[in-house]
């Protein structure tokens, strides 16, 4: 399709596609730059542009920083603090000989933490339209579909069960990983620009799907999964054993409940630590994880994982249930030892017990957080009951009806049901308007400086002051991590590449000196002796000699690079260029010119 | 060499460019200040710009040395694939230092520390990233390294500030703020995370350092004596090794009002020097072999009409251009012998840098009193080898004093060629009134006519060779070495391998095998009554030099009636103690 | 075909006889061993002795260099393996080498454990482990007049015996949290105490520590839970032993504390072992997998890697039936017998 240039008066990044010196394209080879090159956006399911971010927070911008995320993602006070972290894992700052990845999820919520102005909504980008658009559920993907198509111009109803918007942000989730006025106040915030919400009103109970459908134009089922998976072993009907969801919701309604000394939690997702580490709270003497494999396939972060084991819980590994034992008391549960078969990461490879192998561990309380599965909303009326929904779209074949987040993916994080929400808001507004108004774009803009400092790739990565265990137990509602400090903050920053630089030798003002591979950090800038594009993967490769008569080029090569921009301040002829290169998505307001 | 913990040969290894051999230069120049002694020898490339190998090889210690020493105690890569080549000769318990931060992985057998024998120690230190950190450039690897090992072997860090700020004194303060940087997150780096598991250690330890010392080469220290020795005339064409000397000529001569020419060849060089020295001004040059080669026959003519001239040979390997930076003795033979007809000359050999000094200051003396060119043979190691000199060690006079003889004013006429006792004619210089004189190529009379005679030639080559006699009178310097009475095993030496002799012989003598030396530093004429006297205390002598066939003792043969045993290299590197006490004890058991 | 390249990560009890084992196997193969350590093969057991001046350093070292040079076996001292890779079977060393190999055999050993709770504190606790440690703990002794011991593991036990009698006052915090995941048995404890007391230590018991704070050097201040403040010159923690096995998370192999491995003391891939005090195996009496910990076992273990590596089957020992869990680790009570 080439270079797109469409004028949108309204468009927020309109300062930026009006800029005669930044060309724009949607080529798949420039897409796949991005892909390879910024890592971390491309990790991030709501595509946060994560080096713009922090590139603001290193300026001392908090509140540019915090549009940035909230163009993107919604809620980056709540993400910084209970993000998975796609990002982090992704980041280049954490390949092998590099060091650790930027704290980018701690850096959200300094933006968060530190910025000025009064939280507002977004303005929109176009003007109103006449269609009307229902959702159910207020959790993280309704609220995140509901958010693009309101900017676009939509009416919005949206039918929340509960008594307050947020789903698992509220109920799921305990208070000393996110307090609560700061989820409500960003939960608001979005409600605030124009959204209808109904709460208390239970579809499939209060209200049915046929008539929804009937309301609007069109229908976004994000119910999320509200359905605890079950053990399925003898003496899972006890008292004392509860679902880990029923218990965060419960506890989060400030139901009183009583876990006794000896806690066994089984199951090894968020949910799984959430429960493990409210029950400490609750007066727990003993609580142990049982898992069915490792502590390295634990999908919770290494730094999680050391702070429950810091505030005294206990991994039982290689572990599955049963049976839980006892009479009306639980006395224990008797697990068996698994074993693995196979290789790692590789197909077939299966967990099996381990014949003869069991044992058994004493509990007073036993927690399954095995994970969930949606409740179904379609039961009724019963033609509904086996629709089918493209999981990338939220298309069913009913016009009109889609479903977001979870409720479609099965149960997922946060950031993912955000991600899911918008990516399915787009098919929406494209089903209404009968044409994609949002398109994906790269943008590439010269720059005449690096941003940074070689020394700041020294700096080691900062890490998240928390309270001591003692008042976590003492005051099991404070909120452990207390966020960085503003300095510290700008200090982590600074670690950050900037990967959406990317550094070009102009090879006709190259004089071929060298400096430039004398200065590099690392194997980035090669000596080649051709050069070879791959269709339109974007995948390209260097032929590479260490032959002086044999270079027809110096090359940086990006995928290595770490953006340190010593070639750049050491070339005598100033023939390395910078360019500021971003992922951007684009509202069409008018349909293309074919 | 047996290893002591405060006698440590250090070798940095680089690409050219590296800079292994500017670092050496700093640590010298600052073991020198804490009052070691240091020797040096740095092996490069013929080739001055490209990837090939640099070495910075020098020896620190607190005793006087005499070589350089064969096994690395302690190697430092700046280049691993050219470091691999240098760890066979690494000592059993050596120490290696590499980058443990190159900017790609290598494949195995790529990085040297993928060759550290057991027993050996090797440090990783990431001399780029602290380069990077320090000069935001990986070029100042070298000067972190030095960092590395100051802390390492326990020098203090000061001295070396100070060397760097002398070595970098020409250059803006930046530059020398930059090194020293560089320097001190080195040794801070070090000091905070390594662990030392080695031996080698100068504790700290600074000796008076109210040493008046300089650090030269041999090079430098002849260059130094041709100034001091008020020389009017430099004639030459470059080559290695002697090229050197040419250069501070070059700076230093005409200010002091001499002359330096570059000439068209090495034949045209030689030419100038004896026309200076016909005209009666001190003049020199310096080459190596394939040079001396060219000028032969203008030595001969300098022979033949007695005019003083000096020639350094600073040889390397042959024939021919041969091995342009390798080291070799070879060149004897042409230098006593070299040209037509008997053509008696004297041959001096310098066995260090301090008589580089020493033998070039006094060959100009020698040259203006016996009334004849005068050859020093240096070579590659002699030339290129820096140590640290005590400058009173340049005043000594060991030789004896050799004043020339000027014409006295008489009423006769003047005889330019007179036959005397001592062979040695009064001399004058043209255009000296009533001193009117011939001087030719051809055979001559007393007064300089050429004169085909019989009894006239007889008496004129006796003449010329009766010079060489009074010379041997004259020469004060026995040349013997070591324990006095009777030898287990002499040994007879020259130039630049006498360190190694010295070294062996003391290493014998410790291990009660009685042993001494017997090193001219006349080379020829021969001191035919030292060698005969050394001779009949010897029971075995062992003559070392490096050339093949043995040049020397071929010539010292004829002189003695005992066989001599050759001790002979021709491997490009300079002889080591250890192999003559090797060969010896091999021998003797 | 391309040379065996048999490359055994560790220097130590396994890992050496594994690489004698293997050279007499195969005389042409290409063996290497790497360690982080730089010293040679020594006698792990004997740095109680050493640290005391008992012993001294010559009496520790197991062999000379010479060995390796006649047995033609690579020895890469003070370098570290960061990264494997098991499919191009391929390993990352620390200073940016790739070592490309044939047959694996992890023997990486135990680091101290640190339990969890200390974190905060942790860098205020002396352990010994290496010999570094060890001489590191030597040059600081000269200054020590009291030492604060907490733990429970066998080296706690036999350290506290040889600062005795070196006459160097120790406290000995016996801290139930830090020591047994397990109930801490009253038999256990009671022969535990007594012989600590015998041998002269001061013992408390049922009290843990909140918090260590440095005062100067070599100066400690332990807060305890029971409020005492108790003032020392170097604070010991000894909590046992974990496998090191940081760097292979993430690699494909199976880790749990640690290296999974069958009773061939092979892991899921073909070509690659564990032995010593890193592997753990599944055993029927415990229902349990264990590591088995100590010198004698660490020898069996390599050899028997070393006979499979070599293609002979050879099973691993089953443990005896007195052996202790030590967090999720069983620990065989060899390893106790020096207490009563």
């Amino acid at each position: 399709m080439g270079f797109v240039r469409i004028s949108a008066d309204s468009d927020p990044n309109e300062n930026i596609f009006q800029d005669a010196e930044c060309e724009i394209s949607d080529h798949p080879v420039d897409i796949e730059y991005i892909r390879r090159n910024i890592p971390c956006q491309w990790a991030c399911p709501a595509i946060t542009n994560v080096p713009k971010y922090i590139g603001a927070v290193s300026r001392n911008e908090h509140d540019e920083s915090y549009t940035i995320n909230q163009n993107a993602n919604l809620f980056p006070g709540v993400l910084g603090r209970i993000c998975s972290r796609p990002c982090e894992t992704a980041c280049r700052h954490g390949e092998i000989d590099l060091g650790d990845p930027v704290a980018i999820c701690h850096l959200k919520r300094v933006a968060s933490d530190y910025k000025q102005s009064v939280l507002s909504p977004l303005t929109k980008n176009v003007p109103l339209t006449d269609k009307s658009i229902g959702i159910v559920g207020a959790g993280p993907a309704g609220l995140a579909a509901a958010h693009s198509l309101n900017l676009l111009g939509h009416r919005i109803t949206i039918y929340e069960a509960f008594p307050e918007s947020g789903g698992m942000l509220v109920y799921g989730i305990p208070k000393f990983r996110l307090p609560r006025e700061i989820a409500h106040r960003e939960i608001y915030n979005i409600q605030n620009g124009g959204i209808d919400v109904r709460h208390g009103v239970e579809v499939g109970k209060d209200i049915m799907i046929d008539e929804l459908l009937k309301h609007h134009d069109a229908l976004i089922l994000a119910a999320g999964c509200y359905r605890a998976r079950e053990l399925s072993v003898p003496g899972e009907s006890k008292t004392h054993v509860y679902n880990g969801l029923e218990f965060m919701i419960d506890l989060n309604n400030g139901k009183p409940v009583n876990v006794g000394q000896k806690v066994l939690v089984i199951g090894g997702g968020f949910t799984a630590m959430d429960c493990a580490r409210s029950a400490i709270r609750l007066g727990a003497s003993e609580v142990s994880i049982c898992i069915r494999n490792v502590e390295e396939d634990l999908t919770v972060t290494r730094e999680e994982i050391l702070e429950t084991k810091r505030e005294g819980l206990k991994l039982i590994s290689l572990v599955s249930a049963i049976e839980i034992e006892g009479n009306d008391k639980i006395t224990g549960v008797r697990f068996i030892r698994n074993k693995f078969g196979g290789i790692r990461g590789e197909r077939g490879r299966r967990i099996t017990p381990i014949e003869g192998s069991e044992f058994v561990v004493p509990a007073d309380t036993v927690i399954v957080a095995i994970g969930q599965v949606p409740k179904a909303l379609l039961a009724e009326p019963t033609e509904f009951a086996d629709i089918q929904f493209d999981k990338l779209t939220g298309e069913s074949f009913i016009d009109g009806l889609f479903a977001a987040g979870d409720y479609v993916t099965g149960s997922s994080t946060v950031i993912e049901a955000i991600g899911h929400g918008r990516h399915v808001a787009d098919h929406v507004d494209a089903f209404l308007m009968r044409h994609k108004r949002q398109q994906r774009v790269v943008t590439c803009k010269p720059t005449g400086n690096t941003q940074r400092d070689r020394s700041w790739d020294f700096i080691d990565r900062h890490h998240m002051p928390m309270i001591s265990t003692n008042e976590r137990i003492h005051s099991s509602d404070s909120e452990v991590e207390t966020g960085f400090t503003m300095n510290m903050g700008i200090e982590e920053s600074k670690r950050c590449y900037l990967c959406n630089l990317k550094y070009e030798i102009y090879v006709p003002e190259c004089i071929y000196c060298r400096w430039c591979i004398d200065v590099c950090p690392r194997d980035c800038i090669e000596l080649a002796e051709s050069f070879k594009v791959a269709g339109n993967s974007g995948t390209h490769k260097i032929n590479t000699t260490v032959k002086w008569n044999e270079v027809s080029a110096i090359i940086i090569n990006n995928d290595r690079c770490i953006r340190c921009g010593e070639c750049f301040r050491v070339c005598p002829t100033q023939c390395i260029h910078v360019i500021d290169v971003n992922l951007m998505d684009k509202t069409l307001v008018k349909e293309l010119s074919e | 060499m047996i290893q002591a913990a405060d006698d440590i040969v250090i070798k940095i290894c680089g690409s050219a460019g590296d800079g292994s051999i500017s670092a050496v230069e700093i640590l010298n120049r600052a073991a020198a200040l804490m009052g070691y002694h240091i020797m040096n020898f740095d092996a490069y490339p013929a080739e001055i710009r490209g990837f090939g190998k640099s070495v910075g090889h020098t020896r620190i210690s607190r005793s006087v040395l005499l070589t350089t020493g064969k096994y690395t105690d302690c190697l430092v890569a700046l280049d691993d694939v050219h470091a691999i080549t240098e760890l066979s000769t690494m000592s059993k318990r050596g120490v290696l230092i590499y980058d443990s931060k190159p900017p790609q992985y290598h494949q195995e057998d790529q990085a040297v520390a993928g060759f550290i024998e057991p027993g050996m120690i090797g440090y990783g230190i990431p001399l780029r990233e602290l380069s990077t950190i320090a000069v935001r450039s990986s070029r100042s690897r070298n000067i972190v390294a030095l960092g590395v090992l100051a802390a390492l072997l326990h020098l203090q860090a000061e001295y070396f500030e100070t060397a760097i700020r002398k070595r970098f004194s020409a250059k803006p303060e930046t530059v020398i703020d930059n090194n020293i940087n560089a320097f001190r997150l080195g040794f801070d780096y070090t000091l905070q995370n390594v662990n030392k598991y080695d031996e080698l250690d100068f504790q700290h330890h600074v000796y008076s350092s109210n040493r008046d010392s300089i650090i030269m080469s041999g090079n430098e220290a002849a260059a130094r004596a041709c100034l001091d020795a008020d020389l009017r005339l430099y004639a030459g064409y470059p080559i290695t090794p002697a090229t050197r000397i040419m250069e501070i000529l070059a700076k230093e001569l005409p200010l002091k009002g001499g002359f330096v020419v570059q000439t068209e060849d090495e034949i045209s060089a030689a030419g100038h020097v004896v026309g200076a020295g016909f005209a009666g001004a001190r003049s020199l040059t310096a080459t190596s072999g394939p040079g001396i080669c060219l000028m032969s026959e203008m030595i001969n003519l300098a022979v033949m009409a007695e005019i003083p001239s000096v020639f350094i040979d600073s040889q390397r390997g042959g024939p021919s251009t041969g091995l342009p930076t390798k080291t070799e003795q070879s060149d004897f033979n042409i230098a006593a012998f070299g040209g037509s007809g008997d053509s008696p000359r004297p041959v001096l050999a310098p066995t260090s840098v301090p008589e580089c000094y020493l033998l070039t200051r006094i060959a100009f003396d020698l040259a203006e009193c016996y009334q004849t060119p005068v050859i020093i043979l240096m070579d590659f190691f002699l030339s290129n080898r820096f140590e640290d000199i005590d400058l009173n060690q340049l005043n000594s006079n060991v030789f004896g004093r050799f004043t020339p003889q000027t014409a006295p004013l008489k009423d006769q006429p003047y005889l330019r060629f007179e036959v005397t006792d001592t062979g040695i004619s009064p001399r004058a210089i043209p255009g000296m009134e009533n001193m009117f004189h011939t001087v030719t190529g051809l055979e001559h009379d007393e007064r300089g006519f050429p004169n085909y005679g019989k009894a006239n030639h007889l008496k004129m080559t006796a003449k010329r060779h009766k010079k060489m006699e009074t010379l041997v009178r004259d020469w004060q310097e026995t040349g013997t070495f070591g324990p006095e009475g009777q030898l287990d095993v002499g040994f007879i030496s020259w130039g630049s391998s006498v360190g190694a002799v010295m070294e062996a012989i003391s290493l014998l003598n410790d291990q009660n095998i009685h042993s001494g030396g017997f090193f001219p530093r006349l080379l020829s004429p021969l001191q035919t009554s030292h060698l005969e006297v050394f001779s009949r205390r010897c029971k075995r002598i062992i003559v070392v030099e490096m050339n093949y066939t043995g040049q020397y003792a071929n010539y010292l043969q004829v002189a003695i009636s005992k066989r001599m045993e050759r001790f002979t290299r021709v491997d490009a590197e300079p002889i080591s103690s250890e192999d003559i006490v090797n060969w010896i004890i091999k021998d003797e058991s | 075909m391309t040379q065996k390249h048999f490359v055994i990560i560790g220097n130590g009890a396994a890992g050496n006889r594994a690489a004698d084992v293997l050279r007499e196997g195969d005389s042409h193969a290409k063996i290497t061993i790497i360690s982080d350590e730089f010293f040679h093969f020594y006698y792990r057991h004997r740095l109680k002795d050493f640290i005391v001046g008992n012993i001294d350093e010559t009496s520790l070292t197991v062999r000379s260099s010479e060995y390796y040079h006649d047995k033609h076996i690579r020895l890469r001292l003070g370098q570290q393996v960061i990264k494997i890779d098991l499919n191009s079977q391929l390993l990352y060393l620390k200073h940016m080498e790739l070592v490309r190999y044939t047959h694996l055999l992890l023997c990486t050993g135990g680091k101290p454990r640190m339990p969890e709770i200390h974190y905060r504190y942790r860098e205020h606790f002396t352990s010994m482990i290496t010999l570094d440690d060890a001489k590191h703990m030597k040059q600081q002794l000269p200054a020590v007049k009291r030492m604060i011991v907490v733990g429970g593991d066998l080296i706690s036990v036999q350290i506290t015996k040889r600062l005795l009698n070196a006459g160097i006052e120790v406290v000995f915090l016996v801290d139930r949290d830090a020591f047994w995941p397990l109930t801490f048995s009253d038999v256990i404890e009671k022969d535990f105490n007594r012989a600590l007391r015998r041998a002269g230590a001061k013992i408390i018991s049922d009290d843990a520590i909140v918090n260590i704070e440095k005062l100067g050097h070599m100066a400690y201040q332990v807060r305890t839970r029971s409020g005492e403040n108790l003032e020392c010159n170097l604070v010991g923690g000894f909590f046992g032993l974990v496998p090191q096995v940081d760097f292979l998370v993430g690699s494909g192999l199976d880790i749990d504390r640690g290296i999974l491995v069958d009773e061939h003391l092979k892991t899921h891939f073909d070509n690659v072992y564990a032995a010593g005090d890193c592997a753990q195996v599944y055993n029927p009496q415990l229902s349990n997998y264990w590591v088995s910990i100590g010198w004698g076992n660490a020898v069996k273990l390599g050899e028997i890697a070393a006979h499979n590596m070599l293609g002979s089957p050879d099973t691993a020992i089953r443990p005896p039936i007195n052996v202790l869990d030590y967090e999720g680790i069983e620990v065989k009570t060899e390893w106790w017998q020096e207490v009563s």
